[in-house]
């Protein structure tokens, strides 16, 4: 039987997996187990103080995670053309939306500045990773 | 645009890779791992959530700056598998590259290079 303190870390980690869902499934399919458990680790190493204000401590950090990598993620799978569906892209954009708002109430217009490098760094990936699977192989290690 | 032949091509590289780069120049290590020796590595001014983490993997899998390597249990955290990663050769040249480029950036902003009236950060 599972102690007190890992099925709160399997019912936090269930709800973590379910909220993976607003990242491309290709990615999802490559990390999502491994974020799933990652996200469990840091709770459970958290877990040794107060376990409230811990958990709490760890959801608002991975919130703000979320609210940042799954933007970048979605932009970068949609300039390489995967298949993100109407309702995650309408999704993100909500979530994007909410968070340069609550970003620029909270810090003021600089806080726009990170959305932008964001976007401006995604594209500039998107076109060099374009680039780079149309040339042949090239460098070291395969 | 990156090219394995100039590891100084991939430079700047942003925080996140560079934290992880250099948490792998210790040995190779699994996500959560790599993930608290991030945190430590910067007095706790660096933290990732997983998605930064594995979206910063992702990229440096792709650039072949980091590869994967035996995949196994942690036994100090659970009997999970667990993906560890390593860095390659290419990784090591850029990461040593970056903190060239880094340590030369705050030799000339300590001999006062940085602003135009010259005044040094050990003045200001």
């Amino acid at each position: 039987m599972r102690s007190p303190r890992a099925q709160v870390s399997t019912r936090h980690g269930s709800l973590y997996q379910r909220l993976l869902w607003l990242y491309p499934a290709s990615f999802r399919r490559e990390y999502g187990e491994e974020m799933v458990l990652v996200f469990t680790d840091r709770l459970r190493a958290e877990a040794g103080r107060r376990r409230r204000a811990a958990s709490a401590r760890v959801w608002l950090h991975t919130v703000g995670d979320l609210a940042l990598s799954v933007p970048k993620q979605q932009l970068e799978a949609f300039m390489s053309r995967q298949q993100t569906t109407a309702l995650q892209l309408s999704a993100v954009v909500a979530m994007v939306v909410l968070t340069i708002a609550a970003a620029s109430y909270f810090a003021g217009p600089f806080a726009l500045v990170p959305f932008l490098g964001i976007a401006a760094g995604s594209s500039t990936r998107s076109a060099t990773l374009s680039t780079s699977d149309r040339a042949p192989a090239r460098g070291s290690g395969g | 645009v990156p090219h394995a032949d100039d590891p100084t091509s991939f430079l700047p590289l942003p925080s996140a890779p560079l934290h992880i780069l250099l948490a792998l120049g210790e040995g190779e290590r699994h996500g959560y791992a790599l993930m608290s020796d991030v945190e430590a590595l910067s007095d706790g001014a660096v933290k990732m959530g997983p998605g930064t983490l594995y979206g910063a993997i992702k990229r440096l899998l792709a650039d072949k700056l980091i590869e994967e390597s035996t995949g196994r249990a942690d036994p100090e955290l659970s009997e999970q598998r667990r993906r560890y990663y390593r860095l390659t050769s290419l990784g090591e040249q850029v990461c040593a590259a970056e903190v060239k480029r880094l340590s030369n950036l705050l030799d000339r902003a300590g001999s006062g290079a940085w602003r135009p009236g010259g005044a040094s950060l050990g003045n200001a």
